[in-house]
């Protein structure tokens, strides 16, 4: 087959899509559409996710005694049209293991199994629910998949992949957003413009650390390259996080399918292209600040000398490093750092910033003891530990913001550049959605352009038929394994459909009504018979037949835990967890939650990369869920896997004695949430008692322990 | 149109109820090499095993790689592109009518750094090679020298990712990575895709040098480790006796089997016990084949490994040749680890060095591999991120040189003795047979019998291709097979 590809600038490309084409006519050979699927968008008149978002009347069926809320209604008529039946309902301790680890991310203990499976309440499980959305770990939990959507991480992520030690008030602010359960329109208003609506509050502004979690390149010298990565990737980022569109299709032409013009990528990148990381921005309100700087004031006159005298040997130093790293630079780079200030555009300061940050970095590992030598050694020596004597009076320095605003109130111009030549784009949406041109003043308030409050706006108002699909979609997934839709960043003509289009809809519009309230969905969902029934059901030959997918939810998807519950639940067995919310981010070897692990792009964590959680380069809206040889080699022989199985059977000896039964017990209880059988309490106790090696049995506990973290009962939810 | 394995059928159960003729829809594409029904031999979740050796789109004759990356960038005017004029013009500016690049370290202006070479041509085919390398210019026969190559990369995160996934950022899986995606491994017992460094440092970029990108993490590379636990994990704990570890696996079967118990339709369940048997016959297994001590001396001094210097890649190389004989499909080898090719300054010591660990292993494990009737199946690929530059730097260095570098090829149905591309006069930038990296991992592809443009990984609604659909086949490539 041949393809007339497009000729492309090599320096400009990204994935083009016009192979799509060609893909799909591949696949079609072999269609055998089922039932489960959707209807074909290639039929429809219309890109169905654009279509306004208005509530379907809820269906009733005669005869329907299943349905619990008006999601199950819905559910209900898809499986009934196809003559299926959904499963009865999750026992308790089934329900309990699936919620906990849904809402909060580990499994119950004992004691809440005991106190749920025998609460006469008949409001128990709806109190359960509520007990968890309440619980600060729904955070943790939750604000893990939006940190996988936003793909943030604490690292650079290029060769020297220096960590960052200020870019977990960001992962913070998101945990107790959901906690706080911030409405999600100003959720995302503030990671998009959080510094122009609330420059002076540090819980607001902190959130545009979105605009800068992507990655970063320290000895980068081709800046005006680096810069366009940077600006690219947080435009298609920001269609596919918010939006669910995939724009970034549309960088280098035309979307092939969906109605998304080359212009509309430079349309929103215009909206973005004002970005600017700002690096002198304290994380700290006014009145913080205001006592800082007066401390600060009052060592600064009391050092003033003893600084001007170490400035006058380190000083010259630092800036001849600089000078070096400076003519590093192409020539046009060393052109505009010569410029005034006032003679430079905004897209030559964006790129002056970009490049400082280099020559900052020689300042910061300037490193004196090597630098200065024979009688300035001994001078500064002397100069600084006089300087120390008047450290009582110097403040506690403040945590520098991790965040970006504007380059200034002018923004930078955008070029479309194709075959048809270069030309200028100014900011806008999607044409589709709204055609016409933008006019957007800059803010009074702040040195910023507007634009991306201008965008949070249209993203968040409750006409736009895509945000609010695409997050109750996200919210559904995370729930079920599945999104109504399957492709929770594309719900253009390359991604899914939705299996249950109303049910979409109608979630979308209770979002909207509920003031864009998560709990209010989590709610939703989770007390509907659907959610509620068991996973423990092998399908039948008509559902393996008309849905082996499980699209239509004849029951509920058995599913893998993924790398944080599983490295939180043998922490929390183990009873080794430390539950301590928020701060600084810990090293794996720490018995922290996963969330709080230096998420490190080039090297993570063993454990967590090992159950396929993603290193922070891309938006990752579903994780994998793979079964590797490697798993096993590590479950069996990694270090930090024993050390948890050896701490758990202390723990059950330390409670115990010396009362086999009861170790197993207790076991089984807190691994699987439920009590072992009679016959597994004697294959244990045998297998404990083999004194294999001469072992002792409670030496044996511990691999006992160790099995039961490896077995399909503890990894799976089925 | 929505064609049905757009989605993620996720188990072998639901691929061979979906499917209908299941396992024969591949038979029938194999005998039929209907390229339309290859192209889904390559998908996760649409085979019933993601590893399983899977058939090609056409007839490639190389069927493994071994891939000698150079990290840090060696010199190609100092090895395989001789510039007469860089000599007649050392200690000069670079003439105005060569466009000036964008350096790592901003030498455009520097002087020019003449080349302290002898240089000569070597066997039938008369290929120029310089004194550094005594004996692989005894293979000069076997080589096809591509002189023509670019990248986007100008320092050494972006070229390294770039030669390893296509582009300079991160996120996009390995050329080893798409490798194993597309054919699958014929050893199940070994990983398809194994890395071994020659020292401690680590490989630019980490672990995501070899990693799987957006694809499943069954494709990634497998870091040997020297020593006899190659793979991380791979020994019993210390203190378990071979005994006690299948005690423990016996009782975890024990205990899933009982929990497969009216589940058997989740095969997840199922795969994951077998990877436990799996894992298990690697511990058997990796060892093994790593064990040198089984080699004799012929070869193990054809691979100098009596020799301090040639003594940690010489081991390498061979290590390379047993797993492919193993039938492991991709294994890359870095020369340098931790960018050790770049000579910013003293480029004399670092290349002599260097050249000399590598020279004679590489042309033993050429040597091996004919002898042994694997040359012709085995595609061995060498060089680095980029090359370097005819300015100095530091006086007596060479920049980064991603506008026109060398890399070579023999085995796998290339032809040898050739040469294709070349770069200006002062091999700053390639003029001719320019090839981007994404047209050299295209071409690689092609050699193996993928079509390159057919080996697609869906992902996020996107149809993604090695090259980013950016590369073509090397002309050259097409005419030889």
């Amino acid at each position: 087959m041949k393809s007339n590809r497009p000729h492309l600038n090599r320096r400009n490309q990204k994935s083009t899509c016009l192979v799509a084409i060609l893909f799909c006519q591949l696949l079609l050979k072999t269609v055998s559409l089922t039932a489960a699927e959707g209807t074909d968008p290639g039929t429809e008149p219309h890109w169905w996710a654009i279509q306004p978002v208005e509530k379907p009347q809820v269906p009733y069926r005669d005869g329907d005694h299943w349905s619990l809320n008006p999601v199950d209604r819905f559910v209900d008529r898809k499986l009934h049209h196809q003559s299926l039946k959904p499963s009865p309902p999750a026992d308790r301790v089934e329900l309990i293991r699936r919620v906990y680890f849904d809402l909060i991310g580990l499994p119950p203990k004992p004691e809440d199994v005991e106190k749920f499976i025998h609460d006469p309440n008949p409001k128990a499980y709806e109190n359960l629910v509520e007990e968890l959305l309440n619980s600060p770990h729904y955070g943790e939990r939750w604000g893990q998949h939006w940190l996988d959507v936003t793909r943030w991480a604490e690292s650079d992520g290029y060769r020297q992949d220096a960590f960052r030690p200020h870019a977990w008030p960001y992962r913070d602010y998101v945990i107790q957003s959901l906690n706080k359960d911030k409405p999600y329109d100003k959720f995302v208003r503030e990671q998009l413009a959080g510094d122009e609506m609330a420059p002076d509050n540090p819980d607001v502004f902190i959130g545009t650390a979105y605009l800068r979690n992507g990655i970063y390149e320290y000895n980068q010298r081709n800046v005006e390259m680096h810069w366009e990565l940077i600006v690219d990737e947080l435009t298609s980022l920001t269609g596919e996080a918010f939006m669910g569109v995939g724009i970034g299709c549309a960088q280098c032409h035309d979307h092939k399918f969906d109605p998304i013009p080359q212009e509309d990528y430079y349309k929103l990148k215009a909206m973005l292209a004002p970005v600017s990381w700002k690096f002198d921005v304290p994380l700290a309100t006014p009145s913080e600040k205001k006592k800082y700087e007066n401390q600060l004031a009052e060592w600064n006159e009391a050092t003033a000398e003893i600084r001007n005298e170490i400035d006058a040997i380190v000083e010259p130093k630092i800036k001849a490093k600089q000078h070096a790293a400076l003519i590093k630079f192409p020539e046009e780079i060393q052109a505009i750092f010569a410029k005034a200030p006032s003679d430079r555009s905004p897209y030559e300061q964006q790129l002056m910033d970009l490049a400082n940050i280099q020559l900052e970095y020689e300042r910061e590992r300037f490193n004196e003891a090597n630098e200065i030598k024979g009688e300035n050694a001994e001078k500064l020596k002397k100069l600084r530990a006089t300087l120390k004597e008047y450290d009582h009076l110097k403040p506690e320095a403040l945590t520098p913001a991790f965040m970006a605003s504007d380059v200034g109130s002018k923004a930078p111009k955008v070029l479309l550049k194709n075959r048809a030549g270069s030309r200028n784009i100014g900011p806008g949406f999607l044409s589709v959605l709204e055609p016409d041109p933008l006019e957007i003043t800059p803010p009074k308030t702040t040195p910023t352009t507007g634009r991306r409050t201008k965008l949070a706006e249209w993203l968040t108002d409750e006409n736009h038929p895509l945000t609010p699909r695409v997050m109750v979609n996200r919210i559904w997934q995370k729930h079920f394994k599945d999104g109504l839709v399957t492709s929770p960043n594309d719900f253009g003509h390359l991604g899914q459909t939705p299996s249950h289009p109303e049910l979409l809809d109608w979630l979308a519009a209770e979002f909207l009504d509920s003031g864009w309230s998560l709990k209010h969905m989590h709610r939703l969902i989770l007390h509907s018979a659907t959610y509620q029934q068991t996973a423990r059901r092998e399908p039948q030959s008509s559902e393996k037949k008309i849905d082996p997918l499980n699209r239509l939810l004849w029951r509920f998807p058995p599913k893998r835990l993924d790398a944080a519950q599983i490295r939180d639940a043998m922490l929390q067995i183990s009873g080794e967890l430390d539950t301590t919310l928020g701060g600084k981010s810990v090293k794996g070897d720490q018995p922290r939650r996963s969330v709080y692990v230096r998420k490190i792009r080039n090297t993570p964590d063993e454990v967590l990369k090992g159950f396929d959680a993603p290193t922070g380069f891309n938006s990752t809206p579903v994780r994998d869920s793979t079964t590797t040889p490697g798993q096993a080699l590590l479950m069996m022989n990694g270090d930090w896997i024993l050390k948890r199985a050896q701490a758990f059977a202390k723990q059950l000896q330390n409670s115990h004695g010396n009362n086999h039964e009861s170790w197993i017990r207790d076991a089984y209880q807190k691994c699987y949430g439920r009590q072992p059988s009679a016959s597994e309490v004697k294959s244990a106790k045998d297998f404990i008692n083999s004194n294999l090696d001469g072992m002792k049995p409670e030496e044996l506990l511990s691999d006992l322990c160790q099995m039961l973290f490896n077995s399909n009962e503890f990894l799976y939810l089925h | 149109m929505k064609p049905p394995h757009f989605e993620n059928i996720q188990t072998r159960r639901d691929f061979l109820n979906r499917a209908g003729c299941g396992f024969g829809a591949v038979a029938l594409a194999a005998l039929t090499r209907d390229p339309s029904m290859m192209a889904d031999l390559g998908t996760p979740f649409g085979s019933p095993d993601p590893m399983r050796a899977k058939i090609p789109h056409a007839t490639g004759k190389a069927k493994t790689v071994i891939f000698l990356f150079m990290e840090g960038g060696p010199s190609h005017i100092d090895l395989f592109d001789p510039k007469p004029l860089l000599n007649k013009l050392a200690g000069q500016k670079l003439p105005d009518s060569f466009p000036k690049p964008i350096t790592a370290m901003g030498e455009a202006n520097s002087p020019l750094l003449e080349c302290q070479r002898t240089w000569k041509q070597h066997g039938q085919s008369g290929l120029w090679m310089s004194d550094w390398l005594p004996h692989l210019s005894t293979k000069a026969d076997e080589l096809c020298v591509l002189r023509s190559c670019i990248s986007d990369g100008i320092n050494h995160a972006g070229g390294v990712c770039q030669m390893n996934t296509g582009s300079v950022f991160g996120g996009r899986p390995s050329l080893g990575a798409w490798v194993s995606y597309g054919l699958g491994t014929s050893n199940q017992n070994l990983p398809g895709f194994v890395v071994i460094k020659d020292n401690k440092n680590m490989v630019v970029n980490g672990v995501r040098s070899w990693g799987s990108g957006f694809m499943p993490s069954v494709y990634q590379g497998t870091l040997f480790e020297p020593g006899d636990e190659p793979i991380l994990n791979l020994k019993n704990p210390k203190g378990t006796s071979d005994q006690r570890q299948s005690s423990k696996l016996n009782f975890l079967n024990q205990l899933n089997k009982a929990h497969q118990q009216g589940r058997t339709s989740n095969t997840d369940l199922d795969a994951r016990i077998r990877n436990y048997e799996l894992a298990f016959r690697m511990q058997a297994e990796a060892p093994e084949a790593i064990n040198l001590a089984e080699e004799d001396e012929t070869t193990r001094k054809l691979y100098g490994l009596d020799q301090k210097e040639t003594k940690t890649f010489g081991q390498n190389c061979l290590l390379a040749r047993r797993l492919v004989e193993r039938g492991v499909r991709f294994v890359q080898l870095y020369h340098g680890a931790g960018s050790k090719w770049d000579s910013h300054d003293r480029i004399e010591p670092n290349h002599t060095r260097l050249c000399k660990e590598m020279d004679q292993p590489v042309t033993a494990l050429l040597t091996d591999l004919k002898q042994r009737g694997l040359l012709d199946e085995t595609l061995v690929i060498w060089g680095g991120e980029f090359g370097r530059t005819p300015m100095s730097e530091k006086g007596d260095g060479r920049d980064h040189n991603p506008t026109g570098f060398t890399m070579w090829l023999a085995g796998g149905g290339v032809q040898g003795g050739t040469v294709i591309g070349e770069t200006d006069e002062l091999g700053l930038h390639a003029v001719t047979d320019v090839t981007h990296v994404h047209d050299f991992h295209s071409s690689i592809l092609y050699l193996l019998g993928i079509d390159h443009t057919q080996l697609i990984y869906r992902y996020k609604g996107r149809p993604e291709r090695i090259d980013q659909n950016e590369g073509h086949v090397l002309r050259q490539f097409k005419k030889w097979s």
